[in-house]
């Protein structure tokens, strides 16, 4: 029953803390939110790339553009002997143009600039390069066309974003442990009159402490809260509308399913805010109060 | 109940006490006096602990208080009552507040708290005044709402810095014979003030500081008055 009360207590003081602070707590749950932001966001990022790479990596299928005069049937014919391939599908020149023109809107008259074109299913994704390194030698082909192959410069720029994204949060954690650190040593020594009479009708250590420690711990809950929400409007507009326009643009067909590690991002931003915050009010009671 | 053995202090290369001696009984009031910088502070914080002793023993209870972990020490300071020159009173809490501030923290429930602060109010004649806040009351009041906060755990012992260091010579009176009503309840009380002359007036045990020497303790009533 004493704990509870002490616990009621603790919260009670922390409210008071809270409503003390006034402005600055406005300052450090805005800085602290676009922090958080940026943190999940270049989280979410990675996440999403790399689903699009084991996307990629788990296709079955890849294209094969042909020259001009080559032997349509007999190449169609020749990979589909191959083991490792499961089927052949020969697009014509002539659909595959109007299907274009149709997406893009050319006119009818504009001459066909594209091949017969080749649709190539391997039965295991495993097969895919052997299928492809054995038939890139065959005569008449004039490039295939396969999705890792499409986005080998993406991983270089997914390395480069992600690097470059986690650096920028490491700046903005800093600058905010600092506000952060700043903000409960002023309600500290604003408040040492208190925390010398508590002290000295000795009341426990921890009790003394808790309020601040707590206050800090609100501020991660409340920056990761709020944090969350642009995260949500990128996942449901910015990023479903890029899947559709890459969709479009993707000779093969997969599927998107970044979703799945949104649900982990949120957890990991709540508990790194809420860590973050605990432990750098922590660091200041420990150095500005004494027993 | 409490036992100075050999007890020095020293901030660098200045010793603030000097090989301190002296005993003090369960019940006993003791005046501790002397100038400015004689060392009564020092000898008061050493007690409750805000300072550590850089020689010799200190004994309350045949505990050592300079040698317990820093953990133990709230554990030592809910066991006194400690009272200020400055009063230290919240002003954005009332005078029930004030005192209740402390019993919260200790996890006392509200009905007990009730109970206890009116008690301690009752006690210093303040119970009237439990809604007023600290700038409302003239400065006896005051200390006299730092009195009931020292009591109202109901320690053994008492300890008074320079309580009447900002009052009038006829508040301080009054607050010497409330201290003086505390130590007839059975708690030990212990004063320390630079104010020879209103001392003078009580016949209790006096100890003399003099730059951080115990140059004298004996009943007042037959000490000289080096300070007069």
């Amino acid at each position: 029953m004493r704990s509870i009360r002490i616990i009621w207590r603790i919260l009670k003081e922390t409210y008071q803390s809270i409503k003390f602070s006034g402005m600055s707590n406005f300052m450090v749950i805005s800085i602290l939110t676009v922090t958080l932001a940026l943190f999940g966001g270049v989280l979410q990022f990675n996440s999403s790339i790399k689903q699009i790479y084991q996307n990629l990596d788990n296709q079955l299928e890849f294209s094969i553009y042909l020259i001009e005069g080559a032997e349509t049937k007999a190449i169609a014919q020749k990979i589909s002997q191959i083991e490792a391939v499961k089927k052949v599908d020969i697009i014509p020149k002539d659909i595959a143009w109007r299907t274009f023109r149709d997406k893009f809107g050319f006119s009818e008259d504009s001459s066909n600039p594209l091949p017969d074109t080749l649709h190539v299913n391997v039965k295991r994704a495993q097969d895919l390069k052997p299928v492809i390194e054995q038939i890139k030698n065959y005569s008449g082909i004039e490039q295939i066309s396969y999705a890792p192959q499409l986005f080998q410069g993406l991983r270089r720029v997914r390395s480069i974003l992600f690097s470059f994204g986690l650096f920028i949060t490491l700046i903005l954690a800093i600058s905010t442990i600092t506000i952060i650190s700043n903000t409960i040593q002023l309600i500290v020594k604003s408040r040492s009159l208190e925390i010398k009479i508590l002290r000295l009708v000795g009341v426990d250590d921890w009790y003394i402490r808790g309020p601040f420690i707590t206050h800090g711990i609100f501020y991660g809950l409340v920056s990761s809260l709020i944090a969350i929400i642009p995260l949500l409007i990128f996942q449901n507009f910015v990023w479903n509308s890029f899947q559709a326009s890459f969709k479009t643009i993707m000779p093969l067909t997969f599927t998107f399913d970044s979703g799945n590690e949104l649900g982990l991002i949120f957890v990991i931003m709540f508990l790194t805010g809420i860590i973050v915050c605990g432990t750098s009010s922590y660091m200041v009671t420990n150095r500005y109060i004494k027993v | 109940m409490i036992k100075f053995k050999n007890v020095s202090k020293f901030y660098g290369p200045i010793k603030a006490l000097d090989n301190i001696n002296f005993e003090i009984e369960a019940g006993e009031m003791v005046f501790i006096v002397g100038p400015s910088g004689a060392g009564k502070s020092t000898l008061m914080k050493l007690l409750y602990r805000e300072e550590r002793n850089t020689h010799g023993q200190i004994l309350i209870n045949n505990i050592d208080v300079s040698s317990l972990s820093e953990d133990k020490i709230p554990y030592l300071r809910r066991r006194m009552g400690i009272i200020f020159q400055d009063f230290k009173l919240l002003p954005n809490k009332s005078i029930f507040d004030n005192i209740a501030y402390g019993l919260r923290g200790l996890g006392v429930s509200e009905f007990e708290i009730q109970k206890r602060v009116a008690g301690a109010l009752n006690l210093v004649g303040l119970l009237e005044r439990a809604e007023a806040f600290p700038d409302e009351l003239s400065g006896g009041e005051q200390q006299r709402v730092g009195i009931a906060r020292a009591i109202v755990q109901g320690p053994p012992l008492v300890i008074a810095d320079e309580p009447t260091g900002n009052l009038d010579p006829k508040t301080s009176i009054e607050i010497f014979n409330l201290l003086k009503s505390v130590s007839l309840r059975g708690t030990t009380v212990i004063v320390s003030t630079h104010n020879h002359k209103i001392v003078k007036e009580f016949k209790e045990r006096v100890l003399v500081l003099e730059d951080g020497k115990l140059v004298n303790d004996t009943l007042l009533s037959a000490v000289s008055n080096p300070y007069a």
